[in-house]
């Protein structure tokens, strides 16, 4: 019989350091978040790399730079560390390192310190500063040892938060709305409503995983970030802070009149009156919403996994439902998790936190718990379909098209 | 190690972890953050390397702050519940090795409470350890502590060094097998390491012969012919000269006579199949001198044996052999380092057999031979070494021709 002693409520749990795994042994378990930096970083023209580590790091990720369609605009190098620079430091041969990739023609080198430098205590923020009075290339820097985190999440919200540092000081223009976590070319995601009604009238620049250092050095020009993705709003917070840009999470509203609100703020911050064809989908979400709740509401469930979704949020709203959260998965604690952790449990709603790193042995754990429901993806989904609420297709959606989406998945799963 | 615009080399943790990993009836836990082992599994699968389960405990700071190992017996009590394993090797990544956590002393501990498991170490992990050295030790560890006392000799024989580091290791392998059991109508008894079980290393002393096909297996087999008086031969043989001369090598030390009709049949095949593919390549090798130069970088016995057979079989003249291991060089095979990569850029197209990065400087002309590697390697493929494997050569040369000139 599985025992959860090891795992902690949502109420004893103030950061990443307090969710456990749920099984000891991670079979096949979660990405470091060196691999997702570097994925990022080598699909956006311009930006060299250099990994900085063990062996182990510099091997297994050449595959990701050698697929990039970049990856002849930059240099994508590694920095492996001898055992004396594991006891004394490797601070002088990093700055050669960025030296020379200079000298070959990196105009921006992002840094990215793996485990072993981050164990040995090594300055990034140090060398950065060391270095750039030297240079002329831009040096940004993400430390992402993989013993501080629980995922391969942290790679890509550092390193983006990172990519804030390339802002100029540029003049804020009315003209121009930010689209936070979107592409440009995403056909395969439908485009959200609030994006076709304000590109009529609006410059739409959208900043995502591959967009260009050209684009980050304009970030700051926007009059409000709207915010499509988890991954981008640390992104997002750093240039409220920094610039006064503000920000509006859809990625994360999912309550159908908090979702209202989300366009009702949007239209305040841009002086005007709200257009009404935000509203389109409103009866429909509002009805979708309520014949849902009667279906879950009351229903025991464990949150497992849900791919990039903020699981805080998301379980919040699944609460609001009338659901009632056992357990949930998470893979990292978000810079703004700390704000949902005391809306959850201002709202009576203290799940335990996990996370979940082996199918099988999971599995068992979850089965434990007895729950009526399984909402995300596990290895159980076949065999206990029925149970199973599987949530797919929402990242980079927003609006009242999340929440029908998810709603249309949730009644699809149980009706 | 320093600064690499290309691949770096691999290094003696990973020797070991891949070594270990296509061993059945065991489980290999790295004591260490787990995106390594999600790593390793990816690139394992990439080369079709199965058979042991690969488990990660992860760790987090104050498992490094407090030397904390807590993690790795809790795994160990859970991996368990799977009842098909019988040993478990016990691996540090990085972080754990620059700490100085003493997993032979969780071993003693854990085999004192587990008395029906084996729990193995190896002192492979630190930062100086080169791969070559790791599997070399890994290797002699596991006939060192899993093989059980039989002095009595069957008709098999075993392979010592087949393993996930070397490209294609398992359609060479299954070459090999192929050969042996035609030729001496002997039964596979353990292939050390890919395709084998505990089980299989339990009984390696059963064997009448060991076949080394890698320097690194030479020490296991030093102990084991001292230790239960098993023969060894040392040599990794391409095409059919040099695997009849293998055989006929094989047959004196084991007393049993090669089989004349196999070898007669396979040389008819290898004469007539390879035929076409010389004459094409004498004649371009006439008509382009300064690009019938062959450079090969890889394992040390991989290049030398394919420099053996190009000699022979091709008339190469110009062969300038790389080995991929620092630790494995010889007079006139130097280290490839990452500069003599870089150098590449600039030489001449000729014939190149080397791993995926190399090829890729040399303008995507090349033949396989080595890692890095980021296809899904197919196990069936056709081998490099051996009869058959001779044959491949010949045709990967001739389709060299039009991306040459």
């Amino acid at each position: 019989m599985k025992n959860f002693e090891h795992i902690k409520l949502l109420s004893k749990s103030k950061s990443m350091k307090a969710i456990n795994q749920l099984s000891p042994a991670a079979f096949p378990g979660n990405h470091c978040p060196m691999h997702t930096s570097l994925a990022i970083a080598s699909r956006i023209k311009g930006v060299s790399t250099l990994v900085i580590g063990a062996t182990e790091c510099g091997y297994y990720s050449r595959n990701l730079v050698e697929t990039s369609e970049f990856k002849e605009h930059a240099l994508h190098w590694c920095y492996i560390l001898d055992e004396n620079e594991v006891v004394f430091g490797c601070r002088k041969g990093v700055i050669q390192a960025i030296k020379k990739m200079e000298s070959e023609g990196a105009k921006v080198i992002l840094l990215i310190f793996t485990c072993v430098p981050e164990v040995v205590g090594e300055d990034l923020d140090g060398i950065v500063f060391e270095v750039e009075k030297d240079i002329k290339a831009k040096i940004l820097g993400v430390g992402l040892g993989n013993f501080k985190c629980g995922s391969q999440q942290p790679g890509f919200w550092k390193t983006l938060l990172a990519f804030g540092q390339l802002a100029k000081n540029s003049v804020q223009n009315k003209n121009i709305i930010n689209v936070l976590g979107r592409s440009k070319d995403e056909n395969h995601i439908p485009k959200p409503k609030i994006i076709e009604i304000l590109e009529q009238n609006y410059e739409i620049r959208y900043v995502a995983p591959n967009s260009t250092v050209e684009e980050f050095e304009k970030i700051n020009e926007g009059l409000v970030n709207l915010v499509f993705s988890p991954f981008l709003m640390p992104l997002a917070e750093f240039l409220e802070v920094e610039f006064g840009v503000p920000f509006i999470s859809f990625h994360s509203t999912y309550e159908v009149e908090e979702v209202k609100e989300n366009y009702e703020k949007l239209f305040h911050i841009l002086e005007k009156d709200i257009d009404q064809r935000v509203f389109e989908h409103y009866e429909m979400a509002l009805n979708l919403q309520n014949e849902v709740t009667k279906i879950v509401s009351g229903k025991r469930y464990v949150g497992s996994k849900i791919g990039a979704i903020q699981p805080l949020p998301f379980h919040r709203y699944l609460a609001k439902l009338g659901m009632m959260p056992l357990m949930i998965h998470m893979e990292d604690f978000y810079t703004n998790d700390t704000y949902w952790r005391e809306k959850m449990l201002e709202e009576n709603q203290d799940p335990l936190l996990c996370m979940m790193v082996n199918d099988y042995s999971d599995k068992e754990y979850i089965l434990a718990l007895q729950p009526d429901y399984i909402v995300g993806d596990w290895i159980g989904r076949t065999e206990f379909k029925e149970k199973t609420i599987q949530v797919m297709h929402c990242y980079g959606l927003g609006g009242f098209e999340l929440t029908i989406n998810l709603l249309k998945q949730m009644k699809g799963g149980n009706a | 190690m320093g600064l690499y615009k290309g691949t770096p080399p691999l290094t003696g943790r990973i020797g070991t972890l891949w070594t270990l990993a296509t061993i059945k009836e065991s489980a290999v836990i790295e004591f260490g953050c787990m995106g390594h082992t999600v790593y390793a599994r990816t690139f394992l699968s990439r080369f079709g390397a199965q058979g042991s389960k690969l488990y990660s405990t992860h760790i987090r700071e104050t498992d490094i702050a407090m030397g904390d190992t807590t993690r790795l017996t809790k795994a160990v009590e859970e991996i368990l519940e799977d009842k098909s394993i019988t040993t478990i090797f016990l691996l540090p990544s990085t972080v754990p090795e620059i700490i100085g956590i003493d997993l032979k002393s969780v071993a003693v501990e854990l085999n004192s409470h587990y008395t029906d498991i084996k729990f193995i170490t190896f002192d492979t992990g630190s930062f100086h350890m080169s791969l070559s050295n790791a599997i070399e030790k890994t290797l002699l560890s596991l006939v060192k502590n899993l093989s059980s006392d039989i002095y009595e000799k069957s008709d098999s024989y075993n392979i010592i060094g087949s393993n996930a580091d070397i490209y294609n290791f398992n359609s060479d392998c299954l070459e090999y097998e192929r050969i042996i059991d035609n030729a001496f109508s002997l039964k596979k008894n353990c292939i050390l390491t890919s395709n084998t079980s505990i089980t299989d290393i339990n009984n390696i002393a059963k064997a009448k012969i060991n076949l080394v096909i890698r320097k690194e297996g030479l020490e296991a087999a030093k102990f084991l012919e001292k230790k239960y008086g098993t023969p060894y031969i040392y040599k990794r043989p391409y095409g059919f000269d040099d695997t009849s001369e293998w055989l006929n090598e094989v047959g004196k030390l084991i007393n049993i006579e090669v089989n004349k009709g196999f070898l007669a049949l396979e040389k008819k095949t290898h004469n007539e199949l390879m035929e076409p593919y010389k004459m094409i390549l004498q004649k371009f090798m006439a008509a382009h001198k300064s690009q019938s130069n062959l450079v090969a970088i890889g394992h040390i016995d991989v290049v030398k044996g394919i420099s053996r057979y190009c000699k022979t079989e091709f008339n190469f003249k110009d062969i300038l052999l790389y080995t991929d291991d620092m630790y494995l060089v010889e007079n006139d095979i130097e280290f490839i380092t990452d500069t003599y990569k870089q150098e590449f850029k600039t030489k001449e197209k000729c014939f190149v057999m080397a791993s995926e990065d190399v090829i890729k400087i040399f303008g995507d002309v090349g033949i396989q031979i080595a890692n890095p590697n980021s296809k899904w390697v197919n196990p069936y493929d056709a081998p490099l070494v051996g009869f058959r494997g001779g044959i491949n050569i010949g045709s990967l040369l001739a389709n060299q021709l039009f991306k040459i000139d």
